[in-house]
């Protein structure tokens, strides 16, 4: 620690040469793999189209038949799907950074079990207005979430992300046996409780869409904004303090977003587990680090979601499997290989 | 830029921590803060670094209360090596130093030029360079340890406090450690405030030792007038021999060991 003030810049030179390079090389696959899924969601189905006819019909051409197929039905699921994967890829990397867990995801905010419960509400006690059941969701979402951060407040001390953790654990708990006994109470009702739970975009539409763009950009306009702050909490909140990081705030920022990011999601698609988690974690191994994780965790997820909507669709068509069941088929197996490959994680 | 205490009180839950803590410290000192574990040295750290909100009493920085000070101009001007080590996941070295750099950046613009210049030189002087593109989790403690302060060097404040930075260094670096700072200090005209345990470095390397016990302030002056065998016994109930090394005229306190209750120069009542 002796040798002041000789600044030799050809280290950095290479290291952010090494850095972007990941970055530039991450950016481009998940690219690849968002075009690559959106064509072939276009052009898959019951009725198969051809790309090249899939094709002219981005481009304002083709027959009237496959247009119609295409934007009144495809394309909005399929913006859906990629819509609905990034809000819950964003909300697991700002939980994540925010509660300092790598298993945090928008479950443990208690957002899955607000609209879950709403959802079962809904479908049990007033089957007869399902119309409702997206803003139930997301109006039970926001409940719980609120609930869990009222619950993690101290008046002087604010949040802390063990009290934040476990303020989620108890009201998942006691919104989990609610669940628990209306499905008991309505037990005709099962199958439609499970097919909303497992999550599907099957008959989604524009609406959807409309409903979920707006937290979308909200959402990822915060996460951006507020990246260097959360690279920072990382450190611990008074490491962050010292910077010059206002952590509380940071804090509630990035849990209202999550929240609002998640409980969209979930009011449109159902529950869909496994992309809030794992996402964040496969963009870092990727990129080696958190530069450019947000964006680029954006864009992965919602691929992830398209290509697990596809499959959804296609595995045992003309029958539809519930979209979650596929996220975790795919995210599962490749996150275990991840582990187990990755030099990061050895 | 001053830095005046006065009367801070600060209550962790039902504890008392500091008591009516009063000082200031000029621009230039290289002050060490001595006081036995739980004494409150950490809290008086954290209270003057503005990180804890005091429950009375205030913090000044050229006059003006630290809360008034926008987050990020405090942060150019005060910069905390804390103790807690909170390992950061997938973080490389050079990611975790640049969080030094947080309160010169903007929303929108990336690192610039002169960022990167003082993250290289941060490394540099924390002889870590070749570590660089490492993941802090895989280091050694004493490794994250100059990781950890790099950060603060990197951060460049003009007054630095360092909460025991000598945890979990070897030898050469942690003599490396107390040369750098002496050198930020007389040469970049750093106010340096660091917490220590080791008497002997306190008295060799500062130029003023304030001695907490308690909550309180009980000695504060050069390290030669407070330092006394007498001081040592109340404060540590350590019984303890000063003398002076022959070759280099250091000072050296030498420990002979624990006082027992009985003894008949048994301090204050053990807490």
């Amino acid at each position: 620690m002796s040798t002041p003030l000789s600044v030799t810049t050809r280290l950095t030179a290479s290291h952010n040469q090494g850095k972007w390079k990941r970055i530039l090389v991450g950016s481009l696959v998940v690219i690849f793999l968002t075009v690559a899924g959106i064509l072939l969601s276009l052009a898959l189905g019951a009725v198969e189209i051809p790309l090249d006819q899939t094709l002219r019909v981005i481009f304002g051409g083709g027959n009237e038949t496959d247009r119609t197929i295409i934007i009144e039905s495809r394309l909005p699921r399929a913006i859906a799907a990629l819509l609905a994967g990034c809000n819950l890829a964003v909300a697991g990397t700002l939980l994540q950074a925010v509660t300092r867990n790598p298993l945090a995801d928008p479950g443990l905010i208690g957002v899955t079990a607000g609209a879950a419960l709403a959802a079962t509400i809904v479908l049990t006690v007033l089957p007869s207005s399902a119309a409702i059941l997206p803003m139930a969701a997301f109006v039970g979402a926001m409940i719980a979430a609120v609930a869990v951060y009222t619950v993690s407040w101290r008046p002087g001390s604010g949040s802390s992300p063990m009290r934040m953790i476990l303020a989620g654990v108890a009201i998942n708990a006691i919104l989990g046996a609610v669940i628990g006994v209306l499905i008991t109470a309505f037990a005709d009702r099962i199958p439609a409780i499970m097919f909303w739970t497992a999550g599907s975009f099957n008959g989604r539409g524009w609406g959807h869409v409309d409903i979920l763009w707006p937290y979308t950009l909200a959402g990822v306009v915060m996460a951006i904004w507020i990246r260097a702050r959360l690279a920072a909490m990382e450190l611990g909140d008074d490491s962050a303090a010292t910077v010059g990081v206002p952590v509380e705030g940071t804090r509630l920022i990035a849990f209202a977003a999550a929240a609002l990011l998640a409980g969209s999601a979930a009011s449109v698609a159902g529950l869909v587990g496994f992309v809030g988690l794992v996402v964040p974690h496969v963009i870092r191994l990727l990129l080696g680090g958190n530069t450019g994780l947000i964006p680029v965790a954006a864009v992965a997820g919602g691929a992830l979601l398209l290509w697990s909507d596809l499959a959804a669709r296609m595995v045992l068509a003309p029958s539809e499997m519930p979209v979650g069941v596929v996220t975790g088929l795919i995210g599962g197996p490749y996150f275990i290989y991840l582990l187990y490959r990755s030099r990061w994680l050895q | 830029m001053s830095l005046v205490v006065k009367d801070l009180n600060v209550r962790l839950g039902t504890a008392e921590v500091l008591k009516g803590i009063s000082l200031s410290i000029d621009p230039g000192e290289l002050v060490a803060i001595i006081g036995p574990n739980g004494c409150g040295k950490s809290t008086l750290l954290r209270a003057i670094s503005g990180v804890l909100k005091p429950t009375s009493g205030s913090v000044f920085l050229n006059g003006i209360p630290l809360r008034s000070h926008k987050r990020r101009m405090r942060a150019r001007i005060l910069g905390l090596l804390n103790q807690v080590d909170v390992i950061p996941m997938m973080t490389t070295v050079r990611d975790h130093i640049a969080i030094g750099r947080f309160p010169y950046r903007n929303y929108l613009r990336n690192e610039t030029e002169h960022d990167s210049m003082a993250i290289e030189q941060a490394l540099e002087l924390c002889q870590i360079t070749h570590l660089a593109d490492r993941r802090v989790e895989m280091l050694s403690g004493g490794e994250r340890q100059r990781v950890r302060l790099a950060t603060l060097l990197a951060q460049a404040p003009s007054k630095l406090l360092l909460d025991e930075p000598l945890t979990g260094l070897d030898l050469e670096h942690q003599y490396a450690l107390l040369h750098l700072l002496r050198e930020l200090n007389e040469n970049m005209d750093r106010t340096v405030i660091v917490v220590l345990h080791d008497l002997s470095l306190a008295m060799r390397y500062f130029d003023r030792v304030l001695v907490i016990d308690d909550g309180q302030v009980v000695a504060d002056g050069a390290p030669c007038e407070v330092m006394t065998e007498s001081l040592i016994a109340t404060v540590f109930r350590v019984k303890a021999n000063i003398g002076v090394e022959p070759g280099t005229r250091n000072p050296i306190v030498v420990c002979q060991g624990k006082i027992e209750d009985d003894d008949p120069e048994s301090a204050p009542e053990h807490d």
